[in-house]
């Protein structure tokens, strides 16, 4: 009985001494910020828009955009508090937005000072805005209610089925912070009255250099090895096809096949010369054919098979050199590098040097497991 | 003659302090019986005890009554005051003027056999205690015929006298349990009790503890199952339930229909309760503390429709829920009070009145009265009646945790009563047995119902842990260790 008593004290006491312990935050009078864009403005002004959600149950607009000036990210923070009537969190942000002028200048300082913030996950999307991320965050689209969430699911249903890649912070900082490697990140871009992603931004070290279009970002996910079931059309020409097609005459046949799996490897054949090559074994299903092709005839497919392969490794050898062009290795040879070369002592710095002139040969061996069945 | 039956009128005045209790009736030569009219067969007394006694004709020794007189149970009796109890219980009591005896011809009022009201299965025997401690008795004899059930008889109380009886299996019992229980029912001597229930937390080891430690039934099929794995089953007189020990923490959320369902369903059924558990425990309190302390792990697609529906409840989330969760105790304990025919009522006004109309009024959110509900179901899936309210019990205690530190207190909380469960002990035995002290095996076996494997029936480690250890090796040296 003497020990429940004790016990039943210690509750109380430990209860009173750690009461003020935990700062409490009740949900309602929490303004929750569920995306954030960042503009440069001159003399290395900050603009911040913060999209929160609009508690009112009778407002038919569930967002709610505060826009501000300000020197710092948190300066920013101090002047979007001043101007809502609920306390502001950061604590469910999915989104975070770069304009353009601002990936050029570099936004690792912001990120850094993002994922220091522990209500910051670091499965947050980050993604750079064609043109002012205020004009895209704040424009009053007919029909999405809520930019937020809609910027969120959007970049997360691209990233799991479509030719997205993985664009969270944990994601951006390996990259930057691994030796061999650079960040890419989604462009978003507001269209009218819709928001698409129009591209992937690449980066060197965390400078913006330049845009890929979806077509080549599908084969740069397809080398990171996380392409999944997603639609690819290739253009060949007739003349290359030209035993197997029925109706002989000039052009180019579409072919649009979809990715059943693929296994890629890289090899550094020589160091000295710093030659690369990389095999990519695909299995697709054919999708579609914009011609009559005979597929009754065994060689045929063995035929169709080659040319896509020489297709897909001539786009990605045209994708590879631009990446070059750039100084921007998204796809991550550095690492490769490193890792097969013993006591490379290979730096970042090192490695942008070496990239550009690195010579790298790509070669597909396709595999056609279905030609019939379409989805 | 009439000397006889005068004396024995005053002297039971005396003790009744009336003349009307206690009937005196003289027979034959210089012999009266005395009884309490209401509690014995009438017919049984003409035919065996009244006729021949007609044919005696000299003053019978005690020897003689007993010859005479055609009942089972007869006992010879010093005297009246030893006959009083007795008597008290239906028996007659045979007087001459030198001696007496009493004879057994009791027909007290009693309840037919019938199924179980409160732990009703679906599969499986119904059948279900009485309130008397022959019939119940003469239940587990029957369900178990063999020579090792052994039983052992105890009066508890000084005014009431109640019988008591204790029955396990001599060759499975851990008898260090067995000395408890018969240690602590002697040391109630002076006690009165009305029920089983009262006679459980007069023994069971922790008082202060609000956990049930022994378990509580009505079932015949559950008792004579406990007994086949070594337990202890405690009968008393005049309560319908029947007092089961040692019993562990995990055997609360356990039924013997888990048995009868065979071992896929049974399993799924088992970790069902378990989640039903946690569920009633954890839900509520995760609430507040999500509410309270860490928006951020709500789900971005809950948050919209949760920060709508609270938007307009005038409460904090620690108050919020202490309300509806005393409401939803209300609406329980209205209906359990109730007759059945309004009871039906009550759920209904309660439930979709309430609930609905609590929630246009801005009272509560809709989302906190689905988990209100939802932890109340959680907590009626556990077939313990004393466990599924100790469960709602403690969600109090967690949901003011939760309020005051959000998930650190839930865990500070669990922690304690984590704490207190290892420390409980149940007639001795460790209350949380499976899980602290472990025991993997006895985890599979009888948590999670595995298949029967190689002749170890599922019932198998319990005859290991509390009695003989019975090892595969025997089977092939042909050695049984004992």
């Amino acid at each position: 009985m003497k020990s429940i008593w004790k016990m039943t004290g210690l509750i109380l006491v430990s209860s009173c001494l750690l009461m003020s312990c935990v700062k409490t935050s009740v949900l309602e009078k929490l303004g929750l910020t569920v995306a954030v864009g960042y503009d440069l403005l001159q003399k290395d002004k900050l603009n911040v828009t913060s999209v929160l959600i609009n508690p009112s149950v009778e407002s038919k607009k569930k967002s709610e955009i505060i826009t501000s000036e300000a020197n710092s990210n948190k300066g920013a923070r101090i002047n979007i508090n001043n101007m809502s009537s609920h306390t502001l969190v950061s604590g469910q942000v999915r989104v975070v937005l770069f304009d353009d002028q601002l990936g050029k200048q570099g936004i690792s300082v912001i990120i850094d000072n993002l994922s220091r913030d522990p209500f910051f996950g670091d499965m947050i999307f980050l993604a750079i805005s064609d043109g002012s991320s205020n004009e895209l965050l704040s424009h009053d689209y007919s029909q999405i209610p809520d930019i937020g969430m809609y910027l969120y699911e959007m970049l997360q249903q691209h990233i799991e089925d479509d030719w997205v890649p993985s664009c969270t912070v944990q994601d951006y900082r390996s990259a930057l912070y691994s030796i061999g490697g650079d960040p890419i990140l989604p462009i978003l871009h507001k269209k009218d009255d819709s928001v698409e992603i129009s591209g992937l931004a690449l980066f060197s070290d965390d400078k913006v250099v330049g845009t890929i279009a979806p077509g080549e970002a599908y084969l740069l996910k397809l080398l990171q090895g996380k392409q999944k079931t997603d639609l690819k059309e290739i253009s060949i020409d007739r003349n290359e096809l030209h035993p197997f097609l029925l109706k002989k005459r000039e052009g180019t046949v579409r072919v649009v096949i979809s990715n059943i799996g693929s296994k890629t490897r890289f090899r550094l054949t020589s160091v000295q010369k710093l030659e690369f090559h990389v095999n990519v074994h695909m299995n697709v299903e054919l999708q579609e054919i914009t011609d009559h092709y005979d597929f009754r005839n065994p060689k045929a497919k063995t035929l169709l098979e080659q040319k896509i392969g020489k297709a897909l490794s001539k786009e990605t050898d045209r994708l590879i050199q631009k990446l070059q062009r750039m100084n921007s290795d998204a796809i991550g040879f550095g690492k490769v590098y490193r890792s097969t070369v013993r006591g490379s002592n290979l730096s970042r710095d090192k490695w942008h040097g070496m990239f550009p002139s690195a010579k790298i040969h790509s070669h597909f061996k396709v595999n056609i497991i279905r030609t019939g069945t379409t989805e | 003659m009439s000397d006889l039956v005068e004396t024995l009128r005053t002297q039971f005045s005396s003790i009744f302090h009336d003349n009307t209790t206690v009937i005196i009736r003289a027979v034959a030569h210089d012999t009266a019986v005395c009884y309490l009219p209401e509690l014995i067969n009438i017919e049984q007394l003409n035919k065996f005890v009244l006729t021949p006694l007609q044919q005696v004709h000299w003053v019978p020794t005690s020897e003689q009554l007993k010859r005479y007189v055609m009942v089972g149970e007869v006992r010879t009796m010093e005297s009246i005051a030893d006959a009083i109890p007795l008597m008290m219980k239906g028996w007659v009591y045979v007087a001459t003027p030198h001696t007496g005896v009493v004879v057994n011809i009791a027909n007290i009022p009693n309840r037919q056999i019938g199924s179980p009201q409160n732990e009703t299965t679906i599969l499986g025997p119904m059948l279900a205690f009485n309130e008397s401690l022959e019939t119940n008795t003469a239940l587990l004899r029957s369900s178990i015929p063999n020579t090792a059930l052994h039983k052992e008889a105890f009066k508890i109380g000084n005014k009431r006298n109640t019988s008591v009886h204790l029955m396990y299996m001599t060759d499975q019992v851990e008898e260090s349990c067995a000395n408890i229980v018969r240690q602590r029912i002697q040391q109630l001597y002076s006690n009165d009790i009305t029920g089983s229930s009262e006679l459980m937390h007069l023994i069971q080891d922790n008082d202060s503890s609000i956990f049930p430690q022994m378990i509580l039934t009505e079932r015949v099929d559950l008792a004579s199952h406990s007994l086949l794995e070594g337990k202890i089953v405690i009968l008393v007189d005049g309560s319908p339930l029947v007092i089961i020990g040692p019993s562990e923490f995990t055997d609360f959320f356990l039924t013997t229909e888990d048995r009868y369902m065979g071992w896929g369903i049974g399993t799924f059924l088992r970790i069902l309760r378990m989640l039903a558990l946690l569920i009633s425990v954890y839900l509520t309190p995760a609430y507040v503390a999500a509410l309270t302390f860490h928006y951020e792990i709500i789900p971005s697609s809950l948050l919209v429709s949760l920060i709508e529906s609270r938007s307009r409840v005038p409460f904090p989330p620690l108050f919020e829920t202490l309300i509806l969760e005393l409401t939803m105790e209300l609406l329980r304990e209205a209906g359990a009070r109730l007759p059945t025919k309004v009871g039906q009522t009550m759920g209904i006004v309660g439930g979709i009145v309430i609930g609905q109309a609590a929630v246009q009024a801005g009272f509560t959110s809709n989302i906190l009265i689905m988990l209100v509900a939802l932890a109340a179901l959680g907590s009626f899936a556990t077939p313990n009646y004393l466990m599924s309210s100790t469960l709602r019990l403690i969600r109090y205690p967690m949901v003011i945790f939760a309020g005051l530190w959000g998930s650190i207190g839930i865990v500070f909380f669990s922690v304690l009563a984590t704490i207190h469960l290892i420390r409980q002990t149940s007639l001795g035995q460790p209350y949380f047995y499976p899980i602290h002290p472990s025991h993997k095996s006895s985890t599979l076996d009888q948590d999670v119902l595995m298949p029967e494997l190689k002749g170890l029936t599922s019932t198998g480690h319990r005859i290991r842990k509390y009695a003989k250890s019975f090892r595969l090796s025997s089977l092939w040296t042909g050695k049984i260790d004992n």
